[in-house]
């Protein structure tokens, strides 16, 4: 009985230091989680923001025009894009910064010559804004307009799809 | 007969020391970290408003004026292809975008004051 030993530590402490070490673990991760959720979140609301600016300028900047009779008569052609100068716009007219990529489409083909940037599988954020808006490249006519109030054939405007995709 | 002699509490008080040590040198950096995160967080939002202002009187044409939000020692700076926002040797920019046709009266001016946006 002399020669036998007692125990110097028992495996409860072991158990109680494992227990601890995973709870802190536990409580990084969640915090790191919160933290790249956040930044996900406002990367996002960024691409967000810039994509639907570039939209708002490049369906306001050119408005449909009205011939002079129809002018006069105080019509704003609100609403109606003349898409003929789209071609030559860059990433620079529709306020899109360097550091950003951007890929543009009406009616799924691509629209700005500035914006054909390939999409990459991986890519992390991406904004994608879809909007429809009146078509018109020509004058309009105050008789085609009238026409179009009084509820004949109106073919005054194409419906078509802006897409804008950005991203970084 | 002695009876058993445990080391637990002296390991217990061991591992406890170290893992505070760990801790208050984690919290330390943590807070350095946050402080410049803040920081880069606060610029970034006036970036974007500012930006958003802008982009909405080029859009649309109107005239406003613009107050962005107050921040200490922070300066919005403008030209025709950016907008930078600083403070101290931090900033955030966004180049390589069209101004030119928007006037922004004064084109420098402290984050929380009023300025002028026309097309």
């Amino acid at each position: 009985m002399k020669n036998q030993k007692g125990q110097f530590f028992s495996l409860d402490f072991i158990i109680a230091m494992a227990i601890a070490v995973l709870a802190l673990g536990m409580l990084l991760h969640f915090y790191e989680l919160n933290t790249y959720e956040q930044q996900n979140a406002r990367t996002q609301n960024e691409l967000t923001l810039i994509a639907m600016n570039s939209s708002n300028i490049l369906l306001n900047t050119n408005n449909c025009t009205a011939q002079t009779s129809l002018k006069n008569k105080g019509y704003e052609m609100h609403g109606c894009t003349d898409t003929s100068s789209w071609g030559t716009l860059t990433k620079a007219d529709l306020m899109i910064p360097d550091e950003f990529n951007c890929y543009i489409t009406k009616g799924g083909s691509p629209a700005i010559n500035g914006c054909v940037d390939v999409l990459l599988a991986n890519t992390p954020n991406i904004a994608v804004i879809e909007r429809n808006f009146l078509e018109r490249n020509l004058n309009i006519l105050k008789s085609a307009y009238e026409l179009c109030l009084d509820g004949g054939s109106c073919t005054l405007y194409t419906p078509a799809k802006l897409m804008v995709k950005i991203w970084k | 007969m002695k009876g058993q002699v445990s080391l637990d509490i002296l390991l217990a008080l061991v591992a406890a020391i170290i893992l505070f040590g760990i801790l208050t040198i984690h919290n330390e950096n943590l807070g350095a970290n946050i402080e410049e995160t803040n920081l880069q967080n606060n610029l970034q939002t006036i970036l974007l408003d500012t930006y958003s202002a802008i982009g909405t009187v080029k859009a649309y044409g109107v005239t406003t004026i613009y107050t962005s939000p107050a921040l200490e020692n922070c300066t919005v700076a403008t030209d025709n292809t950016s907008i930078t926002v600083a403070s101290g040797t931090e900033s955030r920019t966004y180049s390589g975008i069209d101004l030119s046709g928007v006037a922004i009266n004064p084109a420098t001016f402290n984050c929380g004051e009023g300025v002028s946006i026309s097309k």
